[in-house]
């Protein structure tokens, strides 16, 4: 039976009101269509366009436009987008130009350290002042872009703040890796606990759990690397699923099957001596995997 | 010949709405169990990451037995191998018959990987075979092959991907076989054509034959095209402006998302390679003017339709309508915290210097392209 058709069937029968009716009789022969992804897309694409062309215009005419207009130019920019998100209602469009005026901002501070050096070797201050910025916009402004500007921003002064102590190291790296791993992770859920834009936990969430699940293991394939990064791995996993199962939000099971598999199947292949016995553990271990994810598959079924 | 019924299917399909539907607040959660009733399948399914779990783990066991078995039999003849791989084809095929028929297993993954491994391994089974022939056929034979496959468990199970795939593969054969650029970009385009005159009314192959139509025309944005110059050149040139063009109409007309989508993204390619084509001058500020092009090109067609009654014009409306769409953001802007160049923990190398540049957007990753 054709889903037109169901619905008449559902409207006769009084399953569905002929409100209800109306309204998705109207999706299904598509005499009312969405464009609302597409505008996002040609938005999203614009911005990012537009700041490309900025960087690489300044970054080329620098010397013939002058610091002024080059400095000029971005605040411009910067306070014009700013001032269009501030006088209209949150939408769409206010939505990519919040985003633009953050790209613009991280533009002129880029610029000004690399003219001036007004922080010297304190330059990294400009990269948490930006993230601090962006935050403080992503929750004003309920800006999940901006949010991830901010996550990744955070992210690079994380990595700039361990170059300061001279301990460039894959293990000092994946300690802050972890670190900011565990901070997203742990900032998200008490913003969350305390009611604040709750809906931005997953992002914080997805982010906190790749960076972590990454360093970690990353660490247990490094031969040098201290065993405790497979112990760490091993309880990621293990809670990422368990979560995942129990909130119903299955990515998070993906990662921890997939990455805890890859983990503990490095650790093991490498003790193991032969091309047979390798294999052997590939076959058996995938087909536990899969007759672990067959008994969640058929608890919840179609679920998402 | 095929193993799920159009009833099933529609069923399927229908299950899917009302639950988007649900989400997106158009129906109300105790309305589902009595609109279920009409929706009732024997099928067994799962959501998509637990299908795409199974799909890869059964994809590494179907290779890790393969090799297995090569290694303990010691299999080191090309025939035996071949033959080895064509019983392994046959196996992955009987079993997905038997987990469809026994268990009722429907987009789960695991028959899905079976499926797609007896493809794979036919396909290796005749490279095997005939391993003395040269790379170009061998090559031609494979996509052939893969096309071929793709079809056949388009029709038997469905999968909407293998037939996109075998859309693509029957596409790309001349590529290995036609020396000239002309006559294999020409062969391609006429098995695209045919292709999206055959598919009418499948909106997924019919917009994957017309973003593969663009794609071989396209001179600027095919690697193996070097010609720039001649009749073959200028026609392209004259293509790559009508065909986005006749996609929109044909999509807009008919409401075909995929059709219309794809037809932008060419719009939207062929403005960005038409200074290449033309063998203009490139200028740094051309993406200042493209990204506000298509900012108030954006703005613009968000106001007229927003300014029609009700919110929309001739149906097409700015507004959200179903859930998905944001779900759909959501995912965008998640993963663009990726594409910052200082994201990833391995990235963070590249922050070693403490002397700042005004080169890879320190500050925020300013500048999409990291060539800032």
């Amino acid at each position: 039976m054709s889903t037109v058709a169901l619905l008449q069937k559902w409207k006769d029968s009084g399953a569905i009101t002929a409100a209800q009716f109306d309204t998705l009789n109207a999706l299904v022969r598509k005499e009312r269509f969405s464009v609302f992804v597409e505008l996002n897309v040609l938005l999203y694409l614009g911005v990012l366009s537009l700041v490309a062309g900025l960087g690489w215009t300044i970054n080329t005419y620098f010397a013939d436009l002058g610091d002024a207009a080059i400095l000029i130019g971005l605040t411009a920019i910067f306070t014009a987008s700013l001032y269009y998100c501030f006088t209209h209602k949150p939408g769409m469009v206010v939505d990519y130009i919040l985003y633009l005026a953050c790209l613009a901002l991280a533009a002129e501070l880029a610029y000004i350290e690399s003219r001036f050096q007004v922080l010297r070797d304190h330059w990294d201050y400009y990269v948490l002042l930006s993230a601090l910025v962006y935050f403080f916009f992503a929750y004003r402004f309920d800006n999940r872009l901006v949010l991830s500007l901010a996550l990744s921003t955070q992210a690079a002064w994380f990595g700039v703040k361990i170059s300061r102590f001279d301990l460039i190291s894959s293990d000092s790296l994946r300690a802050a890796a972890i670190g900011y791993g565990l901070v997203v992770s742990g900032g998200g859920l008490l913003l969350a606990h305390q009611g604040i834009r709750k809906h931005f936990l997953e992002t914080y969430l997805h982010v906190g759990a790749n960076v972590l699940f990454i360093a970690l293991v990353s660490g247990v394939i490094d031969r040098n690397a201290n065993w405790m990064y497979l112990l760490g791995l091993i309880i990621l996993s293990a809670v990422s699923i368990r979560a995942g199962v129990h909130f119903h939000r299955f990515v998070f099971v993906v990662y921890g099957t997939i990455y805890g598999y890859i983990g503990v199947s490095a650790e093991i292949l490498r003790r193991l001596r032969t091309d047979t016995a390798a294999l052997s553990y590939i076959v058996v271990s995938s087909t536990i995997v899969i007759a672990a994810i067959v008994i969640i598959a058929r608890r919840f079924g179609r679920e998402e | 010949m095929r193993r799920y019924s159009i009833e099933e299917e529609e069923t399927i399909q229908a299950q899917d709405l009302i639950r988007e539907w649900m989400r997106s607040g158009l129906l109300e959660k105790e309305q589902i169990p009595r609109l279920s009733e009409d929706l009732q399948t024997d099928l067994r399914r799962t959501n998509n990451f637990l299908r795409l779990v199974l799909f890869l783990f059964t994809a590494v066991i179907i290779g890790a037995s393969l090799l297995l078995l090569i290694e303990v039999l010691h299999i080191t003849e090309d025939r035996a191998r071949a033959m080895a791989c064509a019983v392994a084809a046959a196996l992955c095929f009987g079993l997905t018959e038997f987990l469809v028929a026994k268990f009722r297993v429907y987009g789960f993954g695991v028959e899905e990987a079976l499926a797609v491994g007896a493809v794979v391994l036919v396909i290796a089974a005749v490279a095997q075979a005939v391993s003395n022939v040269k790379i170009e056929s061998l090559l031609a034979m494979a996509l052939a092959l893969g096309a071929v496959g793709g079809l056949l468990l388009y029709f038997r199970f469905g999968f909407v991907y293998a037939g996109v795939i075998a859309i693509t593969c029957a596409a790309m054969v001349p590529f290995p076989l036609v020396h000239s650029v002309v006559g294999r970009h020409l062969l391609a385009a006429a098995i695209l054509l045919v292709a999206f005159v055959l598919v009418r009314g499948n909106d997924l192959f019919q917009a994957t034959a017309f973003a593969g139509l663009y794609v071989v025309l396209n001179l600027r944005i095919s690697p193996d095209a070097v010609i720039d110059h001649g009749w073959f050149y200028w026609t392209s040139y004259v293509m790559v402006w009508v065909l986005p063009f006749v996609g929109l109409s044909l999509s807009l007309r008919a409401r075909d998302r995929l059709l219309m989508d794809v037809s932008g993204a060419m719009l939207i390619a062929t403005l960005a390679t038409n200074k290449l084509y033309l063998g203009l001058p490139q200028h740094n500020w051309d993406p200042i003017l493209f990204g506000l092009f298509l900012m108030i090109a954006a703005v613009c067609i968000r106001r007229w339709l927003s300014k029609g009654p009700g919110g929309a014009r001739f149906g097409f409306t700015p507004a959200r309508v179903l859930n998905r769409d944001s779900r759909l953001m959501i995912v965008v802007s998640t993963v663009s915290a990726a594409f910052q160049p200082q994201a990833s923990p391995s990235a963070r190398a590249a922050t070693e210097t403490a002397k700042p540049q005004f080169a890879g957007g320190r500050s925020g990753g300013a500048g999409a392209s990291g060539e800032f």
